[in-house]
């Protein structure tokens, strides 16, 4: 039932593919406003100092981690981009760096 | 509701497009569909995050704390100590390094202090040789050996060969024991006396028949053998508090090993001297006495008298001779005022009129100028606070200024509680007092009890057994790796490498806790509101979900797991000073600020591009 493209669950719909840019552009947008929100959270207590760059540099872990999902949401929309299969499975279509 | 409202959408747009029937397979598919981005958003919605941030932040800061030396027994006290309000202290092996040493002396009715010089170079101690404490050599030597008896006569401490290390081979004696007994013993060693065959002698020769151990209400030990020279006769032998056991001194020696009448006004005297010369200096005073009893008699006491009455310690300690009193120096830790600074005002250089964030109290067995002494010199109060009125006192001006009060069992709250007289007092003295001294078991846990009631949270360093209860009661209770078992026992966290920096630490790892799960929540509750609002909308007004299932797990993969480590695992930061207060505990007006105006920013943003790009 999975592979009949008409019936499946996991794959996104055959939709009207500026719809699915436009989608695929929110969540990316979701993404990256999430990811500089955890970087503000580092610095909300720290409300007043000048030097926020000490709190930001505490810990290379958050960097660490930071880093991978970054990169790990540019590879799904590199994927996206180029393969058929990856565009069916999660929904996103190509997105040039201007948008 | 995203589920209902979908559902809503799809089955009235079902309805009325002409070219779709309502019971179709493609309903189904779609019915379904929404039903698993439902569970999906439900996935994302619920913070399942917050237990996880939770745990490994508190997992983390254990983590750290072991490395500082701080062994966690108990998890919750962790939590704790970023709301402490007040710390309570014992002095002995908390403040000061526990390691005794004999600094000052004072003997008989001598009107002066000696000093104990032997760690000054060249000089020998002068206990044996130049000191004249006697008239004659026959009188001086007399003296000194009742006043040594009385030093090995009245001791637990066991004589042991230290072996030395590999390349001195040189064997010497170690007294092994309690601390303030082994002080006394290695002060004679200093002083060139063979201890090890007057240990032997006096095992041999004087049987132990009684001891009556150390009492921490009574303030005295008092030990009775046998006589060496006299068998019909018994010795008995008390060391204890000066003004507990000079009280009861009646006599006591000349110059010429004759015994002269110790008054009223001598006793007061010594006392006095002993209060500014040795007790002012921080040391701690420890007064030997002793008096002989003839073996009949002792026979008629022990048949006829109750062992539990007063009456039968009281014929023991009563009348008895004078011999002297030691300074016993402890010092104080070195550099410790500088953590207890910082937990009380958040730095290491207070201004003079700041405000304390965290109360430092100590609470201590010890001598009331001891004590005062010991809390100067480790800045738990400034010089010129010392004598106001009621900072510093001793338990018993403690217990009578409180006023009559009564222990009772909560059946409520499941433990002891106190019934003051009046509530008042108590919470007016608690706000004022920095220093007890002389203080017993009960007023350590009076004081901690009685401001656990006033809703305080309290903290209680201690390292003896008479710190056990006090230990135990107070909310988080720390000890010193050097501490006696039982108070190990009944604490909560054991700082292992005996360093009071370490105290500091935990409150402050305690305090990064609570930073690590507040920078968590905003995150979370960003992400969530953002998420949700944005779905319902969508999912109200287009009929579809700008995410798909892919998308969301991986949402919820950032934003939960891969959050909580990054977020949770912040050290402390280095100026964390203020402590955590407990009116808002988790959720401070910064972070609803914080949260309210990302929410705000990023909704726009995504709703701007939900219609309008469309």
């Amino acid at each position: 039932m999975f592979y009949d493209g008409g019936y499946n669950l996991v794959t996104t719909n055959a939709r009207d593919p500026r719809k699915v840019k436009v989608d695929t552009f929110i969540f990316h947008t979701f993404f990256m406003m999430t990811m500089f929100n955890q970087i503000c959270c580092k610095i909300t207590d720290d409300q007043g100092a000048w030097n926020i760059l000490g709190a930001l540099c505490n810990n290379p872990m958050f960097w660490f981690i930071w880093a991978f999902e970054m990169v790990l949401q540019h590879l799904f929309l590199y994927w996206s981009n180029y393969t058929k299969l990856g565009g069916k499975i999660l929904g996103m279509s190509a997105l040039s760096v201007s948008e | 509701m995203i589920f209902v409202s979908l559902l809503a959408y799809n089955i009235l747009h079902v309805t009325f497009s002409p070219d779709k029937k309502l019971f179709s397979n493609a309903t189904l598919m779609d019915v379904s569909r929404i039903g698993i981005l439902a569970i999906c958003i439900l996935i994302v919605a619920i913070p399942e995050g917050l237990p996880l941030a939770i745990s490994i932040a508190m997992a983390f800061s254990i983590s750290a704390m072991k490395k500082d030396n701080v062994l966690i027994k108990n998890i919750q006290s962790v939590q704790v100590c970023a709301l402490l309000h007040e710390i309570c202290v014992g002095k002995t092996g908390t403040l000061t390094v526990g390691k005794m040493h004999v600094a000052s002396f004072q003997f008989l009715k001598q009107g002066m202090i000696h000093v104990n010089n032997y760690l000054d170079a060249g000089e020998q101690a002068y206990f044996n040789r130049d000191m004249k404490i006697g008239r004659t050599a026959d009188a001086n030597r007399r003296l000194k050996n009742l006043i040594k008896e009385a030093i090995v006569a009245n001791t637990d401490v066991r004589i042991e060969v230290d072996e030395g290390d590999e390349r001195t081979l040189q064997a010497s004696y170690l007294a092994n024991g309690q601390a303030l007994e082994c002080a006394m013993v290695d002060f004679l060693m200093e002083n060139q006396e063979d201890v090890y065959n007057s240990f032997i002698q006096r095992n041999k020769l004087q049987q132990k028949i009684i001891q009556l151990p150390f009492d921490q209400v009574l303030k005295r030990k008092t030990v009775i053998r046998e006589d060496a020279t006299n068998d019909k006769m018994c010795r008995i032998y008390v060391k204890g508090a000066p003004e507990v056991v000079i009280q009861s001194c009646t006599a006591t020696f000349d110059e010429n090993h004759e015994q002269v009448p110790l008054s009223r006004a001598d006793q007061q005297q010594i006392l006095n001297m002993i209060g500014q010369g040795i007790a002012a200096k921080g040391q701690k005073p420890l007064t030997y006495a002793f008096k002989l009893i003839d073996k009949q008699e002792l026979c008629e006491i022990l048949e006829n008298v109750n062992e539990d009455s007063d009456e039968y310690r009281q014929i023991f300690e009563s009348q008895l001779f004078y011999l002297g009193t030691f300074g016993l120096d402890d010092p104080v830790r070195e550099n410790i005022d500088v953590p207890i600074n910082e937990i009380k005002y958040g730095t290491s250089s207070p201004d003079a009129d700041q405000k304390e964030a965290v109360v430092v109290k100590m609470i201590t067995g010890d001598h009331l100028d001891t004590a005062k002494a010991v809390a100067v010199a480790s800045g738990i109060i400034r010089e010129d606070e010392i004598d106001g009125e009621d900072v510093a006192m001793t338990g018993e001006d403690f217990r009578a200024k409180i006023g009559s009060y009564e222990v009772y069992w909560n059946e409520q709250r499941g433990m002891e509680c106190i019934k003051f007289e009046n509530d008042r007092v108590f919470k007016k003295l608690n706000k004022k007092v920095r220093v007890i001294a002389r203080a017993t078991p009960e007023d350590k846990f009076i004081m901690i009890r009685g401001i656990q009631q006033d809703g305080g949270l309290i903290a209680m360093a201690g390292d003896s057994i008479a710190d056990m209860m006090a230990l135990k009661t107070a909310d988080v209770g720390l000890c010193m790796g050097s501490g006696c078992d039982v108070a190990k026992d009944n604490s909560d966290l054991i700082i292992m490498d005996n360093n009071f920096v370490s105290i500091q630490k935990s409150i402050k790892w305690g305090r990064a806790m609570f930073d690590n799960v507040r920078k968590f929540i905003q995150f979370q509750l960003t992400v969530n509101s953002v998420l949700v609002f944005v779905c319902f909308l969508s999912g109200l007004t287009l009929g579809n979900l700008p995410f798909n299932v892919i998308q969301m797990l991986w949402l919820n993969l950032v934003m939960d797991i891969l959050a909580a480590i990054s977020i949770g695992t912040d050290p402390y930061k280095k100026d964390a000073g203020g402590r955590i207060s407990r009116k808002f505990r988790v959720f401070i007006p910064e972070m609803w600020r914080a949260i309210l105006a990302q929410f705000v920013y990023q909704a726009l943003t995504l709703i701007i591009l939900l219609y309008l790009e469309d």
